[in-house]
This record gives C-alpha cells, sequence and structure tokens, in this order.
C-alpha cells in the first residue's frame, strides 16, 4: 500500500531544472532507499517528501505529492501538520544545546502535545524506540552535545518519534557514523519500519541493499538535471536491474 | 638562532604593548580608589549634600544614575532586542533593511552631546515632558540602541541556521524555533550587549545635561517627570563648578560611579559565564 505517493514532481532553482519528473510511490510500513551519485538529487526530492525545500526562496516545486490522498503542495495545506506526521532525521546528528530531555519534548511542546499525555512518558517511550533510553534515563537533564555522535543521532530519531509520526525521512543518517553506530542505526531501521514508513537516502549502497525493501535510484542526465531511473524492490533492482545505468551503478563502474 | 632571537623580540615588543594598555587604566583605577576611599562612609552612600554640597553625602546622584539606568534599560531593551530579532530572523535583505542598518552603524558614531540636544529639542520642549527623568532616560535609550541592536544580532546570527531548520522540520513556527532555541542560545551575547549599552548611558553626561539633570536637587524625585541629580553630571559640576570643594568628595564620588559601572560590568562577566559553563562538558 501507498504512503505517500509522488507524482510527476520536478524542482527548480530559479531557471534552472534540478529535478525531472519523479513519479514514485512510498510504501506503507516500507523503507524505501533513495541512491545514486552526489547531485543527483535524491536529497533535494526526500526534502520535497516533507516541504523543507520552502524555505529555500528561490526553490519552486510542481507536480504532486499526494499524502492521504491529499495534495501537500495544495495551496493553504498546513505545513506544520505536515512537518508533524512526516518527520526528518539529518545527515549530522544536530541536538539541540540542551538537555537531552529536552530535545525529546521540544517537538511534543511546541505542537502542544502534553497537554494529552505526560510529558515525561513521551519522552522515556521515545529514548525507548530508539534503544538508548537504558543509557541516558539517570541523565535526562545532561546536555545532550556530550552523548556520541551515535547516541546523538538516535536521540535526533528520538526526537522526530515524540511527535508521533507516520513518515520519517532520513538524509544519509549514518554517514557522519563509525561502522558500529551505522549498523546500530540500520538495525534500528528495521525495528522502527514495524511501525513507520520510512525513507532514507544513501551514498552507501550496501547500506540501501542491507536495509531498504524499496530502492529507487535516481542519476543526474546531461549533467544538470536529477532523475529517476529505476525503482523497484530492493531485491530486484540489485540482482536483476532493468537499465543498463543500474547495472553501470551498482556494479560499481562509476559514481 | 636569529630567528629564535627575533621571536623573541617580538613577543617582548608585543607584551610591551599589552603593558602600554594596561597600565593607564590601573593607574586611574589605583588612583582613584587611593584618593576617594577615604572620602567613603555611610553618611557619604546615605546622606544629602549639604552646604552647597561642600559636605554630606551623594545620595540622590546615586539613587538617580540608578533611577536613569533602569529607565534606560525598560525602553532600550525590548525596542533594541525586538529590532534585532527582526532583522536577524525576519526582515529580508533588501534596499530598506539595509538603510536600517546603515543608520544604525551611523547612530553609533553620533556624538553624545547631539544626543541630549536631540532629546532636549523632541522629549523636553515639543513632547514636553519637562527635564525629567523621562525625558533622560529616553535620551539614553536612543543612544544606546545601536550599541544593544548590532550586538544582539550578531548574537543572533551566531546561532547555527541548521537549528531553525531541525524545529521547523519538528513542526514547530518560525517564532518557536526563535523562542525556544535561537533565543536561549543569543542571550549571553545579548545580556553582554545590554550591560555594554547600560553602563554606557549610565556614565554619559552630556545626554542628560539638558534633558534631566539637576544641578543641586537635596530630595529625591517624586515621579519620572521630576528632575534628577546623577553621578557623571554631579562629578562634572562638583569639579568645575563649586569652588571650594574638597577634593576627597570629588574622589569618592568618581568612585562610588567607577564602582557602580564596574559592578554592572564584572555582572556582565558572571552571567557570560554562568551560562558558557552551563554548555561545558
Amino acid at each position: 500500500m501507498s504512503r505517500m505517493d509522488s507524482r510527476n514532481v520536478s524542482v527548480t532553482y530559479g531557471e534552472k531544472l534540478v529535478l525531472d519528473d519523479i513519479t514514485l510511490e512510498v510504501k506503507e510500513r516500507q523503507i524505501t532507499a533513495l541512491i545514486g551519485p552526489s547531485g543527483c538529487g535524491k536529497s533535494t526530492f526526500l526534502r520535497c517528501l516533507n516541504r523543507m525545500n520552502d524555505s529555500i526562496k528561490i526553490a519552486r516545486v510542481t507536480g504532486q505529492i499526494l499524502l492521504d490522498d491529499e495534495d501537500i503542495y495544495a495551496a493553504g495545506y498546513d505545513v506544520v501538520r505536515l512537518r508533524q506526521r512526516v518527520g526528518m532525521v539529518f545527515q549530522r546528528p544536530n541536538p539541540f544545546p540542551q538537555s537531552i530531555y529536552d530535545n525529546v519534548a521540544f517537538g511534543p511542546r511546541v505542537l502542544g502535545m502534553h497537554r494529552d499525555a505526560s510529558l515525561d512518558d513521551i519522552v522515556e517511550q521515545s529514548l525507548q524506540d530508539v534503544g538508548i533510553w537504558r543509557e541516558v534515563r539517570d541523565s535526562l537533564k545532561r546536555d545532550a552535545l556530550t552523548l556520541s555522535l551515535g547516541q546523538q543521532q538516535r536521540l535526533c530519531l528520538a526526537r522526530v518519534i515524540a511527535v508521533k509520526p507516520e513518515v520519517i525521512l532520513m538524509d544519509e543518517p549514518a554517514s557522519a557514523l563509525d561502522p558500529i553506530e551505522t549498523l546500530r542505526i540500520e538495525d534500528l531501521m528495521r525495528e522502527l519500519v514495524d511501525d513507520y514508513t520510512i525513507v532514507i537516502v544513501t551514498h552507501n549502497m550496501q547500506q540501501a541493499a542491507r536495509v531498504s525493501d524499496w530502492t529507487a535510484f535516481f542519476l543526474t542526465l546531461d549533467g544538470q538535471v536529477g532523475t529517476l531511473i529505476e525503482y523497484g524492490e530492493t531485491g530486484r533492482i540489485f540482482t536483476q536491474p532493468q537499465d543498463q545505468r543500474t547495472i553501470d551503478y551498482i556494479t560499481g563502474r562509476f559514481g | 638562532m636569529s630567528q629564535q632571537l627575533a621571536q623573541k623580540l617580538g613577543f617582548a615588543f608585543l607584551g610591551l604593548m599589552s603593558l602600554v594598555v594596561i597600565v593607564p587604566i590601573l593607574l586611574v583605577v589605583g588612583a582613584i580608589i587611593y584618593a576617594g576611599f577615604p572620602a567613603l562612609s555611610w553618611e557619604f552612600l546615605s546622606a544629602m549634600p549639604r552646604e552647597g554640597m561642600r559636605a554630606g553625602g551623594i545620595f540622590p546622584a546615586i539613587v538617580g544614575t540608578l533611577l536613569l539606568t533602569l529607565g534606560t534599560g525598560l525602553v532600550a531593551i525590548p525596542v533594541g532586542v525586538g529590532a534585532a530579532v527582526y532583522l536577524s530572523e525576519y526582515a529580508r535583505d533588501n534596499l530598506f533593511t539595509r538603510a536600517i542598518r546603515l543608520a544604525i552603524v551611523n547612530l553609533a558614531s553620533i556624538p553624545s552631546v547631539v544626543y541630549g540636544l536631540f532629546g532636549l529639542g523632541l522629549f523636553v520642549l515639543l513632547l514636553q515632558f519637562g527635564t525629567s527623568i523621562l525625558a533622560g532616560s529616553l535620551t539614553l535609550a536612543i543612544m544606546t540602541l545601536p550599541v544593544i541592536i548590532s550586538t544582539s544580532e550578531e548574537a543572533l546570527r551566531a546561532v547555527p541556521m541548521e537549528y531553525r531548520t531541525v524545529s521547523e522540520s519538528l513542526g514547530g513556527t518560525h517564532w518557536q524555533g526563535i523562542r525556544r532555541i535561537v533565543l536561549p542560545q543569543a542571550l549571553p551575547g545579548i545580556i553582554t550587549g545590554v550591560i555594554l549599552g547600560l553602563l554606557r548611558a549610565a556614565g554619559e553626561t552630556a545626554p542628560i545635561l539638558f534633558t534631566v539633570a539637576a544641578f543641586f536637587l537635596p530630595r529625591l524625585p517624586q515621579s519620572a517627570f521630576d528632575q534628577t541629580m546623577a553621578l557623571p553630571y554631579h562629578l562634572y559640576v562638583i569639579s568645575t563648578q563649586v569652588p571650594g570643594m574638597p577634593l576627597s568628595i570629588q574622589h569618592g564620588t568618581a568612585l562610588v560611579l567607577l564602582a557602580f559601572v564596574l559592578s554592572m560590568n564584572l555582572v556582565a562577566t558572571l552571567i557570560r559565564s554562568y551560562f558558557r559553563r552551563r554548555r561545558e562538558w
């Protein structure tokens, strides 16, 4: 079942077309990996899914992205609500320079969620979901920046989970982490996908092969415009790619 | 060897230059403390001046300076910090905001006596506040604004852009990101700017000369529309306008003003290091 549905999405920066005609379905409670060489538009596309490109003044998005049959780019669409439903984890761990507790509580506080549930419970549950509750439960008041990078990234994930999103976008979430921390994040993604729909951008093909259910291969055409070359189940993309360019990329002939 | 020597000579020279900066400050502070300390007494700090200011205390001048600093802060802090938030977080980079920035830079370089005359024209005469604490505070506030705005804006801009993005990605509005993340991060810098600005206001003579300061007023001000004595102007008066003034009273007054300014400076430093220590690991 499709959770988010991208239809003919193109992005221009000023006059320049950077992403051309992307149509793909993000499947519910599955992990979709966006792979491709640098500058192929995979991160730009990821950011379209929760309208993080809005703050780039020259960026313009055409086409439709449907969430529950509603176009998130329709006039008057509630962006704050969208960001709550479609959360995001960034490349570099970026906890706020505040306590661990305040980091996780940030979203629930700004969204007023703590009126319904106890903030303490939300914080505990979120930290448990990302598997660092045991490590930090006695030091919730500690500055989040004192944690290791891997813990910081899992804290950032907890911060997203705390607002109870439906979709989690991850922009190369492990690229700043060492191999062991990377594996922990990947294991975590496999656990979280029981409850969440996940879209991950990654440079790392092995990671895409290990962790994802679906893979979309992006490539820059004419050295300028990012486009979707092939999209399908991860097993098929990596064993029986249809497009010669996909074959070249996954066999390491370029990129 | 010769390079080593050159380096040593270089460092010695640089050290000497820093000494040249520090020595006059130490001499001035030392001299004022040495000459002024004997004048200090409970009576000096808490009594009204007597015998044409040649005896008694400087209580009304102390209270006046405190009130003026307070009044200046009440006006300049919300306006200045608000303007800084607007310029840093909301304003687009266009001709209008560039003009505002240019104006702020230029305001900072206007001689203080011009502010005094401006305050006289606008607040005392045109708006008919009279020579009053209100007029003086407003004049000092305008003079202080450029410092507060530019240091606060700098502190806000030093907060990484990323935090604003993350806040938005969690469903926070632009303002929620500013209030919950950006402002707390920038607070130490803002407080420093505010105190530096208020320090300047507390020590200025020219802006209060025409707008609020009383030559000799041996009582406390009754309202915001009252005149008041103030330490900088009082110091000027007893140093130049009153014949036969005991030197110790002059030095004592200078010491009180200096102590007030330095202790505010110390508070600024403590606040900053408190916030910084909270961030350390």
